[in-house]
């Protein structure tokens, strides 16, 4: 068993814990794949409006990246990081996007998105482990940017609440996908796997800054 | 307790069984009536979402208190109607009510470590009231009154027991943790939409 379980009080048989991670970030990886139906509607009423929102977080790879980055680097600090972020990272996001929706202008929000990936990416790929403050000030500092950029959408949706419930449920699941990925550090080989997906995800952000 | 069960299952068959009025809508194509009725709040996001901290409420906190829960969003339920017949001027502000309610209540179910019943369940019987306030009868008459209320509370029972009861089991940390991220994701929901009333 291994500290992240440990302290989650996963009390898991004797002798199937080390693939546990591996199997769970294979699961993952292939719901991530799934194909996505083609909706003819959207932005119709609640089920549009919570469909526009889930899929606004989805449809912008520098925000996936950035948000799979938060849950990678959530696993690799283990607790209390693993579940501070993913409570914490939702509400400063809510509070940038209330920035955005009041018309608060924040400059180069973009460059800050593409900024986040790159910093969030490093973090896992040197393994740092600074104080909790301070990765929650970083990532504080970084859901400000992607909470702008949702709620400038925001006034465009037929539906104001199930459209925020729907982009705030996809960011959290990409959160979660980031962070059952990053459980594979619990595993000697994982460790190098979710550092190489940091590395990955600092090289797509400096792609995103280029562009 | 088995008796009140009886009492109060007797009770929802028996308003269940009433009349149906007609329907200005149907959420289910088919489904009319009662049945109808208990499916509004389930197919309204700002109740269904008022209802799911209701439950997250009632579920952390602890000693368990879901049966108490239940009972303030009922006596919630059954205020509103007062405040609807005598303070009609309230619907005016019914979204901003609703939204500020919602953000204190999921704002307090996701941040506290441990609830207590002394903030649970008056947080629980505002959400009930913010429910209540938006569940009319399809038609003008008490009884068309009291079925949309019993059918309401029929389906947030449904709810706050069945996600309450679940999360007051001693089960590993990480569910209380999944309810707390529930709770924030409703709480960061509110404050967008917060905003987004208050500018328009």
């Amino acid at each position: 068993m291994n500290e992240v379980q440990k302290e989650h009080g996963m009390n898991l048989p004797p002798h199937t814990p080390r693939l546990q991670p591996a199997t769970i970030a294979l699961g993952a990886l292939m719901l991530l794949t799934l194909a996505e139906p083609a909706f003819a509607h959207s932005g119709e009423g609640a089920a549009g409006g919570f469909i526009s929102g889930f899929q606004h977080p989805l449809f912008g790879l520098d925000h996936v990246v950035a948000m799979v980055a938060v849950g990678l680097w959530g696993a690799f600090l283990g607790a209390p990081a693993i579940w501070i972020l993913p409570i914490v990272f939702p509400m400063v996001m809510a509070f940038g996007g209330a920035l955005g929706v009041a018309g608060v202008p924040i400059p180069h929000v973009e460059v800050g998105i593409a900024t986040s990936a790159i910093v969030l990416g490093l973090m896992v790929a040197l393994a740092a482990r600074p104080p909790i403050w301070v990765a929650a000030i970083i990532v504080g500092a970084f859901a400000i940017f992607h909470g702008h950029a949702h709620g400038t959408e925001l006034p465009h949706s037929a539906n104001a609440l199930a459209y925020s419930l729907g982009f705030v449920i996809s960011t959290g699941l990409l959160h979660l996908g980031g962070i059952v990925i990053g459980l594979l550090a619990g595993w000697e080989f994982g460790r190098y796997v979710v550092r190489a997906g940091g590395a990955v995800i600092a090289m797509a952000g400096v792609a995103f800054l280029a562009t | 307790m088995t008796r009140w069960a009886a009492v109060f299952a007797v009770s929802v068959i028996a308003i269940s069984q009433q009349s149906a009025p007609a329907c200005a809508h149907q959420l289910v194509p088919g489904v009319t009536g009662f049945p109808a009725l208990m499916l509004h709040p389930l197919f309204l996001p700002h109740q269904l979402v008022c209802i799911v901290v209701a439950a997250l409420l009632a579920g952390r906190t602890r000693p368990a208190s879901v049966a108490p829960s239940i009972y303030a969003f009922g006596l919630g339920l059954v205020a509103a109607q007062w405040l609807r017949s005598s303070l009609p001027w309230i619907l005016t502000h019914y979204w901003m009510a609703l939204l500020i309610a919602l953000v204190i209540s999921a704002v307090i179910a996701a941040l506290l470590e441990r609830l207590i019943p002394p903030i649970s369940i008056p947080l629980v019987a505002v959400l009930g009231v913010i429910v209540g306030l938006d569940t009319a009868g399809e038609g003008p008459t008490f009884s068309d009154t009291l079925q949309a209320v019993a059918a309401t509370f029929l389906s947030a029972t449904a709810i706050i027991s069945a996600l309450g009861w679940t999360l007051s089991r001693p089960w590993p940390r990480w569910v209380d943790i999944l309810a707390r991220v529930i709770a924030a994701w409703a709480a960061a929901a509110g404050v967008m939409v917060l905003a987004f009333a208050l500018k328009t």
